[in-house]
């Protein structure tokens, strides 16, 4: 019963109604942490952070600086890309804190996704086959870290530019260039075999 | 699928009474954001409105007769780079980045791009550098530096410079007594040397104006120790305010003056 009602509430309202109703009652902000728990758990393994503990860690850091920093949010700007800039920025910092970079995309949970990046990105090897999801990830994992986070936010976690731009907080032109200096590197990697 | 974290992180928060930040803050730090970026548009206006001051206020620009004199000193292309006022044109470029540091702050900054951010600083301190100038900011602040920082002398070479070569029969300076009646005035040249001016037999620009407090470009030879007889007075008017319809003519000026007169 308790479950069916946390349900509702986690779909009734909006996230901007949410913000509201947490700047209320902090109670509310359980509905945000249902909503973004999976998404933004993913958007951390993809980025590069394997380790199952780090993660947990980095999701309730993001969590927690989301809450407190809930009177900085825009109404005007998408919740989402709210919430995965305070990921984006807090991943990062993690990394540079540990000092270590991203580890290797994973293929089996992303597997259907290295497809759709063949797809969208056109990448068809010099004999007319396309390339395969092992060798589009291989590539992928030698991109340079910020050409793999656009490449992560456009394919994996499929936001459009002006997301992205919000996300990382660059313009909406940089966000095009990137990504197409993204797909050239992962071109020029598959023809490098 | 994650497990519901929902529970923890609330327990966390109440751990660590964590609170939402009030609104103010925020709004607090966006205003101080867009006060650095405009203070540095103005700023950087302000060292545009005196580099154009300082590169404008150029005898060797208008007055095409006095060419001949400077250019024996050194090339045309030479004493063009020489009057470009580096330092600042180094201060805008300085006030610019931070306007755009400032800028890139601000709540929707980050969609625009550098360039577009950059050029639109340098833009708007050119026009409210245009502003600046015809009230004479530019002016006062390079007079006030020129008179009273050493060090700025050498970090600019200004036409105030130019009129500093009492040898060459070219004395600038600021009025501190004129004597009507002797046809004498008292003049203080911009490095603070005091110098008799006798104005007896001087052609006088139209439109020059002589009194306590007014800057001055006289032409002349020296006659003694800090002496000096003036042929032609004009004005230190601003290069771009209208000049007099009347071109006087050019008095001859001695380059070379008997080893009695030189002053050291």
């Amino acid at each position: 019963m308790v479950e069916t009602s946390r349900h509702q509430e986690q779909f009734k309202y909006t996230d901007q109604e949410l913000v509201t109703k947490t700047l209320a009652n902090k109670q509310a902000f359980a509905a945000i942490v249902r909503r973004y728990e999976a998404p933004l758990l993913r958007y951390i393994t993809r980025l590069g952070c394997r380790d199952s503990a780090t993660a947990q860690d980095l999701l309730q850091e993001i969590f927690i600086k989301t809450y407190i920093h809930l009177n900085d949010y825009d109404h005007s700007l998408q919740f989402s890309s709210w919430i995965y800039r305070i990921a984006h920025n807090e991943i990062i910092s993690s990394f540079r804190k540990e000092k270590n970079g991203p580890t290797p995309l994973e293929r089996e949970g992303d597997f259907f996704l290295f497809d759709k990046v063949v797809d969208e990105l056109d990448l068809t090897a010099q004999n007319g086959e396309m390339h395969t999801a092992a060798a589009i990830q291989a590539a992928v994992d030698r991109l340079d870290p910020k050409s793999r986070e656009v490449i992560v936010l456009k394919f994996f976690e499929e936001k459009r530019y002006d997301e992205i731009s919000d996300i990382l907080q660059i313009p909406q032109g940089t966000v095009a260039t990137m990504i197409n200096r993204a797909k050239k590197k992962i071109k020029s990697y598959l023809e490098e075999g | 699928m994650p497990k519901d974290h929902s529970k923890s992180i609330l327990e966390e928060i109440e751990k660590r009474n964590a609170v939402p930040i009030p609104r103010w803050h925020f709004v607090l730090q966006r205003l101080g954001f867009w006060l650095l970026a405009v203070s540095s548009v103005v700023t950087g206006s302000i060292a545009m409105a005196t580099a154009i001051y300082v590169f404008i206020d150029n005898d060797f620009i208008e007055d095409h007769e006095y060419i001949n004199l400077f250019l024996a000193e050194r090339p045309l292309i030479a004493e063009i780079v020489a009057s470009i006022p580096y330092i600042w044109l180094a201060t805008l470029a300085l006030f610019t980045l931070v306007a755009y540091f400032g800028f890139r702050h601000t709540k929707k900054g980050y969609q625009y791009a550098t360039t577009r951010v950059i050029a639109g600083a340098l833009l708007a301190s050119l026009l409210l550098s245009v502003g600046f100038n015809t009230i004479d900011v530019g002016k006062s602040i390079h007079r006030y530096l020129i008179e009273n920082v050493h060090v700025y002398n050498k970090l600019v070479y200004a036409n105030e410079h130019r009129w500093t070569h009492t040898e060459k029969g070219l004395l600038g300076g600021k009025v501190i007594q004129y004597l009507k009646d002797k046809h004498l005035l008292v003049l203080r040249d911009f490095n603070k040397s005091i110098w008799q001016v006798d104005i007896s037999k001087t052609e006088v620009r139209p439109g020059t104006h002589i009194f306590p407090g007014k800057y001055l470009k006289i032409t002349g030879v020296i006659t003694g120790k800090q002496a000096f007889q003036a042929l032609t007075i004009q004005g230190w008017s601003k290069r771009y305010h209208k000049r007099p319809l009347v071109q006087p003519k050019i008095a001859p000026v001695k380059t070379t003056l008997p080893d009695t007169t030189l002053v050291h």
